[in-house]
């Protein structure tokens, strides 16, 4: 029965992956490749700061490291598209850990202040780096060859970052299944009492720098051929703010929380422009009221923090086993708590 | 159970709130067009421009019942003036709403979206930002702007500074796209050679400018003849200040249109008295035709803002009408199908010549993509803009200079 | 050109030490770590800029009324949401100040619009030349304002006992709780300070600039000036203030040229790095010490 249900699920997903881009119009593949770009980095994000309780205000530098990578390479190198992604995570990883190093004393509030000047000074350097950044005025790149077919527009582009978001969930999910991501869970849950058990807290704290800067570096990459433009615009504070409140919603430290997150934080702004349009019709409003989507972000998060603080992971595995008691079998108890 | 159900209804109300709007079919002989504005985060000061643009085609839907009789659909979305959600819009007006002309804003979106524009949906797009990259009919036949480039703006400054005698020039610029790409292409162009101008240095200030004071000093100890300030209305405000607090004049300070701005005088009073903003349109209510036309509309519409931008939103509506009007006339009265329906925007709008838009500018020949490359000099005075000079057209100055 | 950049420095930094002033408060009364300050030091300006054009009377009535109602704001938050946020992890304080930030923004984008305004001269005429530099009566109005609040701040906590009381709220709450303390009276007391503080702060800095929404980026600026003094010290958040006003302004005049753009603030990010990495808990913070 079990088995029957994975394969049900896997077939669903596998026809969704091959069909989605001749089904959706192009409008739907952005907000779908966006949400899945997004997904990469939040995952990430969520393995420094879910599992391994480190707070980074970084992410969208980082994000930066791997797109400008990936451009320079791309571009100057002529290296082949496809390898530019992998390198421009290595790239991301190793600049993650120079920025990590000062977690060997910092912990909590200053941890994430010395990532916050991360992401200062990573922006300053992209401002300014003229000859490999080209400043602010950006770097085009020219729409990517895959298997000899163009890359360009929004259905090629679905399969690449779809599944490579895919990859990066099931990587995160096994990482969890082996010694260091339960080294990760237990520097969160407690660090000293980790470190009495003989976790080397300070290697562990960078692996977990390197894998989390692996994803933004490949979520940038793919950003940036996505945009077909990489500038500094795209990767600023506000963009690291997005991440923390990507996993925040969807879920610190759970496995589904990055793509509820990211999918989360991408639809939202539909749905609130959606609503506006509707009540806009009957009651006359001016786009001042593009207020609102800010007023209902940070209302979101207040009360997802207040009402529910394990995010949208929770509130759909609740309402997954509410279902299912309710419908498959009305009689069976529900699942136990995780 | 309640908060269960509760957050389960709300789920689906959620889902179907989206996708019924997301689904449906638009109605049938409309001409959609996009705006892609600004309404939430920085820049928001000027977003007159597209109200401009879209009240003007409520107008002409009002008075003439649209083009040729198909009614103008206009779509205004907010783009944020972020790179993701101005190519967000872009899609969803291309692939959703079918528009066949796109108003588009900032200088980022505007180059993330080169390709999209040119090669893969080929749509005419006339933006706001007048960055010099998409200004270029070979290989940009689809990106449009209104008005010189900035670095024209500023060599129109130092033509006119040379015109007042003056022999040195400096440039005070913010450290993004704006200000320093603008800065550097005017330096590599030397143009200030060419007349006889010498340019003493260039200083940089952060985007988020809290004081400008240490750029200041280094500016008066340059002691240029002129100054020019890329930058717009909120950080000019701050280096009026500081200029008056270092003892700089205003009067030897000039910046770029978005300076054109009545806050400048209102804030400093006496500080900015003499300061030099760059005009590409005259302001509201000034006396010219098509200011007629916006006191016609505002007799029965609420006005969002009275400015030069709004003039300019208005006399862009113009342009984009005229086209598609030209368009519909060739093609018998009936509107082509979505794709050659761009293309032939694009083809009229390039081929208007000398097309008169009622005095907010000089006659428009598009066949640069610029439209015009005339300002005027402005200046406050007792908190007032009068301008000072004629339309000083920098293509005339650039190629007398080259004949030479 | 050295004295003028010094003394262009200490006015920037003066302000800098009025807003870092009302994120120590907040830390020191309840731990938490306020990155909503940059947007409440808006809101406040827009408050005042509404009370002090919209009510037809004389300042000494307007102005308190606009104290009032920051005041009020501030008991509002920490009433509707921190109350409920006790023994959270400090990734959901972080980002729940954050969200308030959002809300703020939201708001007042909704209320007054995205214009830019021009706020009205409340503030004395006085000014005066120093060192050739023209220093106008906002920055008389930082330094003054600055100054009185560091004073009266360390008399408050020293010698007031609502002030006793706080630092004991901070110290340890269920202790607190069975000497018959309301830590959440304390902490929203402290809340509505803090927001006055921001308000004054607003009002500074919106007379410098213009009043719209960008005035919150201040927020973020301020973080090295706190991290530098010590995030529980009133004393050190104004001389951090001065520090990286000082420095700020020397950078710019003197390494802008070679580094050209936002030399300044990634100096003070810069200094934010080091101070982490050599002292931790600032020049005058108070060491944690970590238990099992």
């Amino acid at each position: 029965m079990h088995k029957n249900k994975t394969v049900i699920g896997l077939g669903i997903a596998v026809i969704f992956y091959l069909l989605g881009p001749f089904v959706l119009s192009d409008y739907m593949l952005y907000l779908v490749n966006l949400a899945a770009i997004a997904t990469i980095g939040a995952v990430g994000l969520n393995i420094l700061t879910g599992y391994t309780g480190l707070i980074a205000m970084a992410n969208g530098a980082f994000i930066g490291v791997g797109a400008y990578t990936a451009a320079v390479l791309y571009t100057k190198l002529g290296v082949p598209f496809l390898l530019t992604i992998p390198i421009a995570g290595l790239m991301t990883a190793v600049i993650g850990m120079i920025f990590g190093i000062p977690a060997l004393r910092l912990r909590g509030f200053y941890l994430a202040m010395s990532t916050l000047a991360a992401q200062i000074l990573l922006m300053f350097i992209f401002n300014n780096w003229t000859s490999v950044t080209n400043g602010e005025r950006g770097i085009f790149l020219a729409p990517p060859n895959l298997f000899g077919f163009s890359l360009v527009g929004d259905k090629g582009f679905f399969f690449l970052t779809v599944g490579i978001a895919t990859l990066g969930m099931l990587f995160s999910y096994n990482l969890f299944k082996t010694d260091t991501g339960r080294a990760f869970i237990a520097i969160r849950d407690r660090d000293i009492a980790a470190n009495i058990i003989g976790v080397d807290i300070f290697k562990y704290k960078l692996i977990s720098f390197a894998i989390s800067s692996f994803y933004a570096g490949v979520a940038g990459a793919l950003f940036g051929f996505y945009m077909t433009y990489v500038s500094p615009e795209g990767f600023g504070l506000n963009v690291s703010i997005d991440y923390i409140a990507m996993i925040i919603v969807g879920g610190l430290g759970n496995l589904w929380g990055g793509l509820l997150g990211a999918i989360f934080v991408v639809i939202l702004p539909e749905f609130v422009d959606k609503g506006i349009e509707i009540v806009g019709q009957f009651i006359p409003m001016e786009y001042t009221f593009a207020a609102f989507r800010q007023l209902v972000f940070g209302l979101m998060i207040i009360v997802f923090l207040v009402w529910e603080p394990k995010g949208l992971a929770e509130i759909f595995r609740r309402l997954f086993c509410w279902l299912k008691a309710k419908i498959f079998s009305p009689k069976s108890e529900m699942e136990p708590q995780v | 159970m309640i908060k269960r159900i509760s957050v389960a209804v709300m789920f689906v109300a959620l889902s179907i709130f989206v996708f019924s709007g997301l689904g449906l079919a638009k109605a049938k002989e409309e001409i959609p067009i996009g705006i892609i504005g600004v309404f939430t985060g920085m820049d928001t000061d000027v977003n007159g421009m597209s109200y401009g643009t879209r009240d003007y085609f409520e107008w002409y839907n009002d008075k003439f019942g649209g083009i040729k009789g198909y009614p103008i659909k206009c779509i205004m979305l907010d783009g944020k003036n972020s790179i993701p959600d101005e190519v967000k819009n872009f899609k969803r007006l291309v692939s959703v709403e079918k528009a066949v002309v796109i108003n588009g804003w900032g200088t980022g979106g505007t180059k993330a979206l080169k390709d999209q524009v040119n090669k893969v949906v080929k749509i005419p797009y006339l933006s706001e930002s007048l960055a010099i990259e998409v200004i270029d009919p070979v290989n940009c036949p689809y990106n449009f702007v209104l008005g010189p480039s900035y670095e024209g703006q500023i060599e129109i400054g130092m033509v006119w500074a040379k015109m007042q005698g003056a022999k040195t020039y400096a440039i005070l610029h913010n450290d993004i796209e704006y200000g320093r790409g603008t800065t550097k292409n005017v330096i590599k162009a030397g143009l200030a050679e060419k007349l006889g101008i010498e340019i003493l240095g260039t200083v940089e200030y952060p985007w988020h400018l809290t004081d400008c004071t240490a750029q200041l000093l280094r500016i008066k100890e340059m002691n240029p003849d002129y100054v020019y300030i890329q930058d717009s209305a909120t950080n000019c405000t701050t280096i009026l200040r500081d200029a008056a607090k270092v003892g700089f004049p205003a009067s030897k300070l000039i910046a770029d249109c978005w300076n054109f701005n009545p806050i400048i005088p209102e804030t400093l009073g006496k500080d900015a008295e003499g300061f030099h903003p760059i005009m590409l349109f005259p302001d509201y209510g000034s006396d010219i035709p098509l200011m007629k036309e916006i006191l016609e509309y505002a007799a029965t519409h609420k006005i969002e803002k009275k400015d030069q931008n709004y003039v300019r939103g208005w006399t862009e509506g113009k342009l984009i009408v005229e086209s598609i009007k030209r368009v519909i006339e060739k093609s018998n009265g009936k509107l082509p199908e979505t794709a050659k329906f761009r293309t032939m925007i694009r083809d009229e709008m390039e081929a208007l010549e000398n097309f008169d838009v009622g005095g907010s500018v000089p006659p428009v020949t598009y066949a640069d993509h610029q439209g015009t490359s005339s300002a005027m000099i402005g200046e406050v005075r007792d908190g007032k803009f009068v301008s000072i000079s004629d339309w000083i057209d920098i293509r005339k100055v650039r190629e007398e200079l080259n004949k030479k | 050109m050295f004295i003028q950049a010094l003394i262009a420095g200490i006015a920037v930094g003066s302000v800098y030490a009025l807003i870092a002033l009302g994120m120590v408060l907040i830390y020191k009364a309840s731990s938490v770590i306020n990155f909503s300050q940059g947007a409440l030091v808006m809101i406040g300006a827009y408050i005042t800029y509404a009370v002090v054009t919209g009510i037809p009377a004389p300042l000494w009535i307007t102005i308190p009324i606009a104290i009032g109602l920051s005041a009020l704001l501030g008991v509002v938050i920490e009433r509707l949401i921190f109350r409920y946020m006790t023994g959270v992890d400090l990734i959901a304080v972080i980002m729940v100040t954050l969200g308030i930030s959002f809300l703020l923004e939201g708001s007042t984008t909704a209320i007054w619009g995205t214009l830019n305004y021009s706020f009205p001269k409340i503030l004395p005429e006085m000014s005066f030349s120093l060192g050739g530099i023209h220093i106008s009566e906002v920055y008389i109005w930082s330094f003054i304002f600055s100054m009185v609040i560091l004073i009266m701040f360390t008399l408050f906590f020293k010698y007031s006992k609502i002030g006793l009381r706080m630092r004991a709220v901070a110290d340890n709450q269920k202790a607190s709780i069975s000497l018959g303390i309301h830590p959440g009276k304390m902490i929203s007391l402290s809340w509505a300070i803090s927001c006055v503080v921001a308000t004054i702060g607003g009002v500074m800095l919106a007379n410098i600039k213009l009043l719209n929404l960008g005035l919150s980026g201040i927020g973020i600026l301020v973080f090295p000036v706190v991290i530098l003094g010590g995030l529980d010290s009133i004393i050190g958040a104004v001389l951090g203030g001065f520090i990286i006003g000082i420095l700020g302004s020397l950078s710019a005049v003197y390494a802008g040229g070679l580094m050209g753009g936002a030399v300044d603030q990634v100096v003070s990010f810069v200094i934010l790095l080091i101070i982490l990495l050599v002292k931790p808990y600032g020049l005058f913070g108070t060491k944690e010490t970590l238990r099992l």
